[in-house]
């Protein structure tokens, strides 16, 4: 049975001039698959991933994660289910800086109501895994930009959720940096078997995926699966994009 | 674009940053407004009794104009501090420093003077209600609406020349800060430095100015409170900046405590405010302090009142003294009796001797050298006529009541030396207690030579004692006793204007009239309080545009970190519930340690009066914690209606 099972999904912004942000998308994530998805600006993407978090509600069509539509559910259910099966990595890595890092890490369990021990167990296990342990103690203003974002991490797996929603988490790192997330981000899919959906425009970072797919305005429009090379899926991600059209400085400059 | 227009712009469009700022600045010039109109008003400011009241309102509108400076530096320094980064982009692209000023000048400028038109068209709006408020406070007929032209330009010119000079002042401040700017937006949020002995310091301060307070005896009182005073506020100082964050940062150890649900973030956003609002919250504090205390002691002055008819046994009171040859003290009675005939009430008369011995020694450290002296009986017939009843076993030879001159005085009578007095002609007589009443009011005998304040003016002594006493001079009282003491109003107006002549003055008479004085003291402590409230009001307001400027300035960052949160799953009733927590903490800790100080400045206080004061200043803090909780209720759902608008 799929995680993430998007049916019929259509999303129209009312307005002077509505406009169809998606139409009829489908698409399903297994359990452990490390999917991306692509698309210009403007193409649905991020819209995309506010339904699936629940932040916004569908026009038509349905969401199931982990067997159960959280738009079905009550604004206080919705919260307590996005609290228990999702994790969340943003571009911009939101992290509370009037938290130190662990308390950082810590909050999804404090929220739900943890013990202690329980917290500090689960802490140490993901610090370690992140290679973060040294950092725990500082407070966020004191660490780097690649640093941040792998405690954005670590807090996003520390209650292992169902699901890890990923917003553009290399937008804001340099390549170096962006490289290693992705490939942190691969390894806690591949070891861990953590279910991820990135949304991304970065050719590079997507190409680290299990599978990518395509959107433009708002239609699916493609997706592909990763063979063995990534260096030759790299590529054949650039083409897609090319062939997609879209601005032409959607695409970032090809950095192998 | 013209640069004016960029200044206006600049204002109009911030209009929520300066909203508080706005309406506490216009409240200020209002109640400035308010009480110029009272003052100038004829019916107030042309009689005798109410020019008392007058220049109480004249201290209120210099004390709101004082507040008001500090008040305004205070605002205009944080919003200059906010807006730095706006500042160096300004300059960056070549602004000058003297384009920078002439900005800021014009901003200052234009709420400024929106302030003051919008304060004074509301006080002239509500002038006839405040008139009305006021005489009903004085209980007076209704004074009618009357402008003078000196409460205006009064207003708009004092005003006008505080906000320009403060805008002028404000150049200080702007400094050329465009060098933070490539460092990018990211503010450096450092933990504050906390250090353990400045903590405890702060702790032993506050205990210690607290035991001071409740400790004090009446005598003291005086003396203490200065350095209680200065103890406290350090202490508060250091309570805001070292002890508080200190306690956070002691409960952020116990994670038992601190990681659980959304303790985590109620207490660490708490360290973050308490770090930034250190200064703020110890200004709110000692505002709240003063003007809780100010409005507390006026309200209580006025259980004095209940105590004249205590102080003053005799409805008038006549001393005539002797060594002034052939004054015809008697025309000034005849004078009284016929006034007092023509009010229609009965009374009684008394007339006692009085002696005034020349003291040769005395032990103690005062100097008394004359001696007012009268006898064991008269000083029956004296109680008895005022209906009092008398207690004092009769005297021995050399023994000596000490006669009180007001009830105030027996709440010294406690820490007061007794004293032994050699009479010039041998005889000693020895202090031996004090009178249970009052015989003779204040003013009418010479007070006795005292360290410790107090109106002690004489003492009673056995008959024969008073008998052997060759006196230096012979005095003579004459009591008027009379049920209804308060209509004695404007008796004997050719002896005295207001109401009394004391012992010391150099004539050769001295009188006390009770109606006239209570009529005195009674406006004055009515206005007292009046401008009290109108003062503390205006504290209360700035105190409150303090809070709300520290909310306005946090909103981006808490917005930011509570849409993070609800993305995690952070539900609505959690939210609402550590916002209201660390609301109210902003809110209440300040009015808390205020309501804590002044409970123990009216501990101190409570000494001076003979009368209780915890009903008076109970109903104070209660309306004033009202008031803020009013407040709180108001700000925190405008507060949360924010935070939510692009929340999930």
């Amino acid at each position: 049975m799929p995680i993430v099972d998007v049916h019929n999904l259509s999303k129209i912004y009312e307005g002077k001039v509505s406009t169809h942000a998606l139409n009829h998308i489908r698409f399903a994530v297994e359990p452990g698959e490390f999917v991306g998805i692509m698309g210009p600006s403007g193409s649905g993407k991020t819209t995309l991933l506010n339904l699936i978090a629940g932040s916004d509600e569908p026009t038509s069509g349905e969401i199931v994660i982990a067997g159960r539509d959280p738009n079905t559910l009550s604004r206080n259910d919705k919260a307590l289910f996005r609290r228990k099966e999702l994790g969340f990595v943003f571009q911009h890595f939101n992290l509370l800086d009037t938290l130190t890092v662990e308390e950082n890490i810590v909050l999804p369990l404090t929220l739900a109501g943890a013990p202690v021990a329980e917290m500090e167990r689960r802490l140490h296990e993901v610090a370690a895994r992140l290679e973060i342990t040294p950092l725990l103690p500082k407070r966020t203003y004191e660490i780097s930009g690649g640093q941040m974002q792998r405690v954005a991490i670590a807090r996003a797996l520390i209650h292992r959720p169902a699901l890890i929603l990923a917003d553009e988490p290399t937008g804001n790192l340099d390549s170096r940096a962006a490289d290693e997330i992705m490939q942190l981000l691969a390894g806690v899919n591949a070891e861990e078997r953590a279910t991820i959906l990135m949304v991304t425009h970065d050719a590079n970072s997507a190409s680290f995926c299990n599978r990518v797919i395509f959107i433009k305005d708002g239609r699916f429009y493609n997706e592909m699966y990763r063979g063995a090379s990534r260096a030759a899926f790299f590529q054949n991600i650039i083409d897609m994009l090319s062939l997609m059209g879209g601005a032409g400085h959607d695409v970032s400059a090809v950095r192998l | 674009m013209t640069f004016r227009q960029f200044a206006y712009r600049n204002v109009i469009r911030n209009k929520r940053k300066y909203a508080a700022y706005f309406v506490s600045s216009a409240f200020s010039v209002m109640i400035f407004f308010l009480c110029a109109l009272f003052i100038y008003h004829p019916a107030i400011s042309g009689e005798m009794i109410l020019g008392t009241a007058a220049n109480t309102m004249l201290a209120a509108e210099g004390i709101i104009f004082v507040f008001c400076s500090l008040f305004v530096l205070v605002s205009v320094g944080s919003f200059l501090q906010s807006r730095r980064t706006e500042f160096g982009i300004l300059l960056m692209h070549g602004m000058t420093k003297r384009q920078l000023n002439t900005m800021v000048f014009l901003e200052n400028m234009i709420i400024g003077s929106t302030a003051i038109v919008t304060g004074t068209l509301l006080g002239l709006l509500l002038g006839k209600l405040f008139l009305m408020i006021g005489s009903g406070f004085l209980g007076i007929e209704p004074l009618k609406f009357y402008l003078s032209w000196h409460a205006p330009v009064l207003t708009v010119c004092s005003f006008a020349l505080l906000f320009m000079l403060i805008s002028l002042s404000t150049f200080a401040f702007i400094g050329n800060e465009s060098r933070g700017l490539f460092q990018g937006g990211r503010r450096g949020e450092e933990e504050p430095k906390v250090s353990g002995p400045l903590a405890l310091a702060s702790a032993v301060l506050l205990l210690a100015g607290y035991t001071l307070a409740a400790t004090t005896s009446a005598a003291t009182v005086e003396r203490m409170m200065a350095p209680v005073v200065c103890i406290t506020v350090l202490g508060t100082y250091l309570f805001y900046t070292q002890l508080g964050p200190y306690l956070v940062s002691l409960v952020r150890k116990v994670r038992r405590l601190y990681w659980r649900r959304t303790n985590i973030i109620t207490f660490s956003g708490l360290s973050y405010r308490w770090k930034d609002n250190g200064r703020m919250f110890f200004m709110v504090t000692i505002v709240t302090a003063v003007s809780f205390t100010s409005v507390g002691v006026f309200a209580s002055i006025h259980t004095l009142s209940r105590e004249l008819q205590l102080d003053y046994p005799a409805a008038v009171g006549y001393v005539a003294k002797g060594g002034h040859g052939s004054y015809a003290a008697q025309t000034d009675l005849a004078g009284i009796a016929m006034e007092l005939d023509r009010l229609q009430e009965p009374y009684a008369t008394l007339t006692i001797p009085i002696k005034v011995a020349e003291v040769a020694s005395q032990t103690g450290p005062d100097r008394t050298e004359r001696l007012p002296l009268m006898a064991y009986s008269d000083y029956l017939q004296a109680l008895k006529h005022a209906g009092f009843t008398p207690q004092e076993p009769p005297l021995e030879e050399g023994e000596g009541l000490v006669m009180i001159g007001s009830q105030r005085d027996r709440s010294l009578t406690a820490d007061r030396v007794r004293a032994v007095y050699t009479l010039t002609q041998g005889i000693v007589i020895e202090e031996t207690g004090y009178t249970g009443h009052v015989p003779i009011a204040e003013y009418l005998l010479p007070e006795l030579d005292g360290r410790d304040g107090g109106d002690f003016s004489g003492i009673v002594v056995s008959d024969s004692l008073f008998a052997a006493v060759t006196p230096v001079q012979s005095d003579w009282y004459t009591g008027f006793y009379m049920e209804n003491f308060e209509r004695t109003v404007g008796i004997a107006s050719e002896l005295t204007e207001k109401g009394k002549v004391a012992y010391e003055k150099d004539s050769p008479y001295a009188v006390v009239v009770s109606g006239t004085l209570f009529e005195i003291q009674r406006t004055l402590y009515s206005t007292m309080l009046f401008a009290s409230l109108l003062v503390g009001t205006v504290f209360f307001i700035a105190a409150g545009s303090f809070l709300y400027f520290r909310l306005y300035m946090d909103m981006d960052h808490d917005r930011l970190q509570y849409s993070t949160l609800s993305k995690m799953g952070l539900t609505e009733t959690e939210l609402n519930r550590t916002v209201t927590v660390q609301l109210a903490l902003l809110f209440f800790v300040p009015v808390g340690l205020a309501v804590l100080h002044s409970v123990f400045a009216f501990i101190a206080l409570q000494r001076l009066f003979y009368l209780s004061i915890v009903l008076e200043t109970g109903a104070v803090l209660v309306g004033y914690l009202a008031a803020q909780g009013l407040y709180f209720f108001m700000i925190r759902s405008r507060y949360l209606r924010n935070l939510k608008k692009n929340l999930i």
